[in-house]
């Protein structure tokens, strides 16, 4: 039995499904095909499958990964990934499959790629999005099952890029990820949103990687 | 890709995913080198849709055609439709996010008569005038097909033509013409005339509808060389016949969402209520060997982990049997679970009932749909008593202690004895439960009974009889509550309102065309779901068009009467239907069409019998 990590990227149409749905439809794209993947014991069998960080609805990813194992140690891994990519929708391709290197629990940051349109411009979204980071804090309430935590956001924000085009910002931004503390960018733009009183327009979310504490790709 | 105006509205809406397709098994094909769009509507939301066999079956048929790309359109919930509106979106077809106007035919399936208003807002959203004789050459084709095009009436002004019955060939006849017509520059009016020499092809507004001075019609006359009568179009050997190799999977969940193989098509049971019974005839199987195959192609082409053996009464399939001994090893080494909806369990051996046994895990359900056996014989429902409570103890033996039981109110010559058999045989299976020594401990035992409101339906015998009037359904419920004395029985009903609009429609006329519309345009949408339901609207129409529901709904037909559908042939005769009609009330029972013939008609759509046991006997 292998432990092999799945690299895909899930784009353009497909970004509107939610992580119940993605896992639900590559389960059924394992039963097209006939890698050997090895099932979970039970009531229930389904071939057994963990994302590591599951990506909300609404997000693109371009390197998103989970783990499955294969049942039959020899069979070729780039068997699995081309298999995987005939059975799967076009916006959802894998990329690679490999034997998984790190824990899962070893991510610690994602990068996003976050593109605001508003009508106001790109300079005045520029500002409002400034103005926020130039504060000492960023306090907000995350809702958790059992409670509501304030908790402040901005030394948790590294920006790594920042463009301003006449009708949109883009921010590169690398935020906490990961089982011990991940950061929603959701959160940060309500923040924004409260900052400046309303919304963008559109918004678009590219989770761009995810690394761990050492700022290595998680492979 | 997603168009950016569209893209910028998703993540405002409850389940985007049902609005931007790209799905395991959806088609695209390359705009240029297709001649022939085709919108096919399912004028309901995704998931109600994407369970439909009917449009799996034609979607893969259409694009199986070399130059024709088939999309789907499903009607969107009422937060998008907003955003549609405000945006000035078009309604667009899944697949390329083309405007659906812009497409040459657009077909919607009319599965259910609550669906009416939905038509029409979907043919507005998509910007397409709703009245057929609004609509110049430059619009696409609007036509309907599906069991309430069994009588289209009501809906007869916003089509432009209907095709009657089965489409697996009927479609391909139609969409070969509409490709001559777009070569030869037909005018609409030249396709519709000629379109309506197809057989099963009804064009609506080549026939002239008279009334009576009583509001009944006095005569359909077709013009231009339309036929008198419009016959049904069936396909003779299902086994022969085009079936997907493929579905579309959904990525958020569907009603159903499994793969799904049509064991057969008819019914042999003649349950005087039952439309479906009726309109799907001649009762033809397919055979073991095909439905094994096309089972395996679809699992092995979705992944499903699922297969359904549907039909309107599976267990009738004269050779389930071998069918089952060749899907189980199968389907247990894949981990594919066998769903068998439609089960009558009186007429199983000893091994099918184990074969069933091992795939079979779904609640307990019981349709005896009337309580007492002199109902169940009006109506023809071949159920007894004693199988509902063997039925029962075998379940109740096996762990289960709950048990649904549906039933109907409002039948033909329903009394209130009637009413109160019901909750007698409820209270039945609950002294059963009581009486088992081996029983489930701890827990009491649940029945539930659900009861429904009876709806006449074109084509069946009681097609000429009364539906109750909405005081008569609430007396009855309102005496089912008050007699029901145990905490272990449960009632369960709808309000009788909707069931009303149904009956309305179902035997409409043209007449109600403006009602539709009207109500419609006072906000009628999606009125399947009961928060989007207002009788009201209905009732404004209604008088307003100076029309009166009960005239559709709670009058009794004479024989002679000319019946708005009289000129769509579904292979019945109508003395049938007044013979079926005369032993209801004599609750006299009709043998299934298996033990015996009972000379409906439809066995002529075949050309000889039914069943070869029959041949000769005709
Ligand atoms: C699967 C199913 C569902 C699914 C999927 C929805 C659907 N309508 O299919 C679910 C579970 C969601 C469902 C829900 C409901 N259902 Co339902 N359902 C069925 C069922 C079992 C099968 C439908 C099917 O796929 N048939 C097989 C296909 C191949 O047949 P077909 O649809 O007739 O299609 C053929 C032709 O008609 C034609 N055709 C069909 N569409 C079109 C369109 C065009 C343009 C053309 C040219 C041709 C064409 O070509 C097809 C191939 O030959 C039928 C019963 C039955 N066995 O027929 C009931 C049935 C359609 N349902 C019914 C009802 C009442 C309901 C509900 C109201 C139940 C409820 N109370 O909520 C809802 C309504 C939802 C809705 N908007 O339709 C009734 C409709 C009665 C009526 N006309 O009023 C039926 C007939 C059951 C019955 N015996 O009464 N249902
Ligand atoms: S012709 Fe006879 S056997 Fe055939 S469907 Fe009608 S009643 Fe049944």
């Amino acid at each position: 039995m292998r432990l092999i990590r799945v690299f895909f990227e899930k784009r353009d149409r497909a970004k509107y499904i939610s992580h119940l749905d993605l896992t639900r439809c590559m389960t059924r794209a394992f039963a097209r095909t006939d890698i050997p993947a090895w099932f979970t014991e039970g009531f229930n069998p389904h071939v057994y499958m963990t994302f590591a960080l599951p990506i909300p609805l609404g997000f693109e990813g371009l390197r998103e990964s989970f783990d499955f194992k294969l049942s039959e140690d020899g069979y070729p891994l780039e068997r699995v990934r081309d298999q995987l990519n005939a059975a799967l929708p076009p916006d959802i391709r894998v990329l690679e499959a490999a034997a998984a290197v790190r824990k899962p629990e070893a991510i610690t940051w994602a990068d996003y790629r976050i593109t605001l349109w508003d009508p106001a411009g790109g300079e005045a979204l520029a500002a409002d999005w400034d103005r926020l980071l130039a504060k000492p804090a960023i306090p907000v309430e995350k809702k958790t099952k059992h409670k509501i935590q304030e908790m402040d956001l901005r030394p948790l924000v590294t920006q790594l890029g920042r463009r301003v085009e006449a009708e949109s910002l883009t921010l590169d931004l690398r935020l906490p990820g990961g089982g011990a503390m991940n950061l929603n960018p959701n959160l940060l733009l309500g923040a924004l949103w409260a900052d400046r009183g309303r919304e963008a327009e559109y918004v678009q979310v590219v989770r761009t990687a995810i690394l761990t504490g050492d700022l290595a790709p998680f492979a | 890709m997603i168009p950016a105006n569209i893209d910028r509205q998703l993540l405002k809406v409850q389940k985007p995913a049902r609005y931007c397709g790209g799905e395991m098994g959806s088609v695209q094909k390359d705009r240029e080198k297709t001649d022939l769009r085709f919108a096919f509507c399912f004028p309901d939301l995704y998931e109600v849709g994407m369970s439909h066999l009917g449009m799996k079956i034609l979607y893969s048929l259409i694009n199986a055609q070399e130059g024709m790309w088939c999309e789907r359109v499903f009607a969107p919930d009422t937060d998008f439709e907003t955003i549609l509106r405000r945006e000035k979106i078009p309604l667009y077809g899944l697949e390329s996010f083309d405007p659906i106007r812009d497409f040459d035919v657009v077909g919607f399936t009319l599965q259910y008569e609550m669906c009416y208003t939905t038509v029409l807002n979907m043919l507005d959203l998509a910007g397409i005038p709703v009245r057929a004789a609004d609509r110049g050459e430059e619009w696409p084709l609007i036509i309907g097909g599906g069991p309430c095009a069994c009588n289209p009436e009501p809906m007869a002004d916003f089509f432009d033509l209907f095709q009657l019955g089965e489409g697996e060939e009927l479609m391909l006849d139609f969409l070969a013409l509409v490709r001559q017509a777009k070569r030869e520059g037909l005018s609409r009016r030249e396709l519709l005339r000629r379109a309506a020499q197809i057989p099963g092809i009804y064009v609506p507004s080549l026939y002239d509808v008279a009334y009576r001075e009583d509001g009944t019609v006095a005569a359909v006359t077709p013009r231009e060389g339309a036929p008198a009568k419009v016959q049904k179009r069936i396909v003779k050997d299902i086994s022969a016949m085009y079936f997907p190799e493929n579905f579309v999977v959904p990525f958020t969940e569907a009603v159903h969402d499994r793969a799904m193989v049509e064991v057969l098509r008819g019914c042999i049971r003649g349950c005087r209520f039952c439309q479906a019974g009726y309109i799907y005839r001649p009762f033809r199987e397919k055979d073991p060997e095909v439905l094994d195959g096309q089972a395996r192609t679809l699992c092995t082409a979705t992944g499903y982990e699922e297969v359904s053996l549907t039909s309107l009464s599976t267990s009738d399939h004269s050779r389930l049997e071998p069918l089952m001994e060749e899907m189980l090893p199968w389907t247990q080494q894949r981990k594919v679970n066998i769903a068998l909806p439609s089960l009558r369990v009186d007429n199983f051996s000893p091994r099918l009932l184990e074969l069933v046994q091992k795939v079979r895990r779904s609640g307990l359900t019981f349709a005896p749909e009337a309580g007492s056996q002199r109902l169940r014989d009006a109506i023809n429902k071949n159920v007894t008593e004693e199988e509902v409570l063997a039925t029962a103890r075998t379940a109740f033996e096996g762990g289960c202690t709950s048990m649904k039981l549906y039933f109907m109110m409002g039948l033909p010559t329903e009394t209130m004895e009637d009413m109160d058999a019901m909750l007698d045989l409820a209270q039945k299976v609950v002294d059963l439960f009581d009486s088992l020594p081996n029983r489930p401990k701890g827990r009491g035992v649940q029945v539930t009974i659900s009861v429904a409101c009876f709806v006449p339906k074109p084509h069946t015998p009681f097609q000429f009889e009364p539906q109750d009037t909405l005081e008569q359904f609430r007396e009855k419920q309102k005496h089912l509550l008050e007699t029901v004395r145990s905490k272990k029985i449960r009632v369960n009903y709808h309000d009788a309102a909707t069931s009303r609009v149904e009956a309305i429609l179902a035997r409409g006329d043209r007449r109600l065309a403006p009602v539709v519309e009207a109500v419609w345009r006072a906000g009628g949408n999606l009125e399947g779901w009961d928060e989007h339901f207002s009788p009201q609207r209905w009732e404004d129409a209604l008088s307003a068009a100076g029309l009166s529901g009960d005239f559709y709904a709670c009058r009794r037909r004479d024989y002679g009467e000319v019946l708005p559908w009289d000129h769509l042939d579904y292979g019945l005769t109508k003395a049938f239907l007044i013979r079926e009609d005369k032993k209801a009330w004599e609750s006299v029972t009709t043998e299934n069409c298996r033990e015996k013939c009972a000379g409906c008609g439809a066995n002529h759509l075949l050309g000889g019998a039914c069943f070869e046991a029959h041949s000769g006997v005709l």
